[in-house]
């Protein structure tokens, strides 16, 4: 790999260190780093990485082109820069010694192994609820307080008339469903609100709006669901068996 | 070093007023230096509560802006000596005062007296916010009804994220009738939303209508059972434990009697 010269990658816990080396022309690094990141791609999708930029006398438009081209290349994320501090971070790492990178001098290469241990951590997936990650609040909502979250959300605790709480996956309310709970509400028709009360100002699953019936309530003081159906939102003790439910 | 405590509830007309002039006659009854702040500016009561409208020269906003010294703008309560009241602006709106000074002024008054009790306005804003700028404690009063716990639960909910130590309720205007007759929130149920400590009950009592319009708080009346209330709760500000009043519908003939003809 050409861009050897310029740049180099090292896996490392949790993430990945590029290190920009040699005194070179700005553009050169930079073509030596996106194909660095096009060549590398497959490993550095959702890692945390940082970015090391060497002793190098570069200003903002040189970091700023780095970063545009990890947002071009990789999709857009939070970048550490660092400055110098390489040679810290591959000591702690792999009992690299310190060497000398001022002088110009050849920064060691990985060890081999180091790359097969690394494995880029799984980009968040919205698509599947199977898969989404959930946000647990351990406290009460009080009337007036709103919690929103991309994926599923958990509360242990009760949620207030006048609260809200509104979830991409599901809601899960272990205390009681007093004020409004919306899941789905990226559009999955098939989340679920469940709570051990069920006694919701209104409940929303993606589009769909539900509110008790008007002649007086069926509070049952049993866990229930609450799910889409026939494109009305209906309320039902747990199921036995979930996958009756969604199959 | 006084205690500043605000009273407060979110929703209007369910007894802030009503209870910081109780508290206060109270308090001054078992010999405590008592100060009440209303920061109700331009909807002042408080005043009119104690029957000392008549005798305000000076007001909160005049101490502010430096027009008096706090000392004058005081008014000794008719009949305790040791209760002062800080009357509120009429002529003024809520803008008039900022958080900083409501702070200075709760400061400064802690100095003189053992409590300081702040009568806050209803509603979340400006008002509200300086009323407890100045307190430690808070006090949250609520009928037990569901328009008013959800406003209260609002409430608590702010002062949370003030992070003020906990607060605690105080349940206006109760009437166990209507509570057997499932017409009114039980006790129970409110503390089952709102999930605070109760500090009192006080039953709904047709002499707080007479004792607001005549300027003589209820809980110097003997006979008043909202006044005793009232003075229980003060026992318990005082770190006394003071068992809950018996607010069960009379059960004696003349009780029954009342039940036979449909009272």
């Amino acid at each position: 790999m050409q861009h050897a010269e310029y740049v180099r990658l090292y896996p490392i816990r949790d993430g990945a260190l590029i290190v920009l080396q040699a005194p070179a022309p700005f553009p050169d690094v930079l073509d030596a780093f996106v194909r660095l990141l096009q060549d590398e791609k497959h490993r550095l999708q959702g890692v945390h990485l940082i970015i090391d930029t060497g002793p190098y006398d570069w200003g903002a438009r040189e970091l700023l082109a780095l970063e545009d081209a990890v947002n071009r290349h990789l999709g857009a994320r939070v970048l550490q820069m660092v400055q110098g501090e390489a040679a810290e971070i591959l000591r702690e790492e792999f009992g690299l010694q310190p060497f000398d990178v001022e002088a110009g001098a050849a920064i060691p290469p990985a060890p081999e192994e180091a790359f097969a241990q690394a494995a880029p951590a799984p980009a968040t997936d919205w698509s599947s609820l199977d898969r989404m990650n959930a946000c647990m609040v351990r406290r009460t909502l009080r009337s007036g307080q709103r919690i929103s979250y991309e994926g599923s959300i958990v509360v242990l605790g009760d949620v207030n008339a006048g609260a809200e709480v509104v979830a991409g996956g599901d809601v899960v309310v272990l205390g009681s469903l007093r004020g409004v709970a919306h899941a789905g509400a990226r559009g999955r028709t098939d989340a679920c609100i469940i709570a051990l009360k069920m006694a919701a100002t209104q409940l929303r699953i993606a589009h769909v709006i539900g509110r008790a019936p008007d002649d007086g309530d069926g509070h049952r003081d049993a866990p229930e669901m609450a799910y889409v159906n026939g494109g009305k939102i209906v309320v039902e003790p747990m199921p036995a068996r979930m996958d009756a439910v969604f199959g | 070093m006084g205690r500043g405590i605000v009273i407060t509830s979110g929703k209007g007309g369910v007894g802030k007023t009503t209870t910081s002039a109780n508290l206060g006659v109270a308090l001054a009854r078992r010999g405590q230096r008592v100060v009440l702040i209303d920061a109700d500016i331009g909807l002042r009561n408080l005043d009119v509560v104690l029957g000392l409208e008549n005798r305000i020269v000076y007001d909160i906003v005049d101490v502010v802006e430096g027009l008096c010294r706090l000392k004058q703008a005081l008014i000794r309560d008719k009949r305790y000596e040791n209760l002062h009241l800080l009357p509120a602006a009429q002529t003024r709106d809520k803008s008039a005062l900022t958080e900083a000074q409501l702070e200075a002024l709760c400061e400064e008054l802690k100095a003189e007296f053992d409590f300081v009790l702040i009568d806050s306005p209803a509603g979340i804003e400006h008002g509200f916010k300086n009323a407890v700028a100045g307190a430690d404690e808070a006090l949250i009063v609520t009928t037990p009804d569901v328009s008013a716990v959800r406003d209260a639960d609002r409430i608590i909910g702010l002062l949370e994220s003030m992070e003020f130590p906990a607060p605690r309720l105080i349940i206006n205007r109760f009437r166990p009738e209507m509570v057997k007759k499932g017409d009114m929130l039980d006790i129970d149920d409110v503390l089952e939303i709102l999930a605070i400590d109760l500090i009192g009950v006080v039953p709904e009592d047709e002499q707080i209508v007479v004792s607001t319009n005549r300027g003589e708080p209820v809980a110097a009346d003997e006979k008043s059972s909202a006044g005793a209330a009232y003075r229980n709760i003060a026992g318990r500000l005082l770190g006394e434990t003071v068992p809950f009043l018996n607010l069960e519908a009379k059960t004696g003939l003349l009780g029954r009697l009342r039940r036979w003809f449909g009272g």
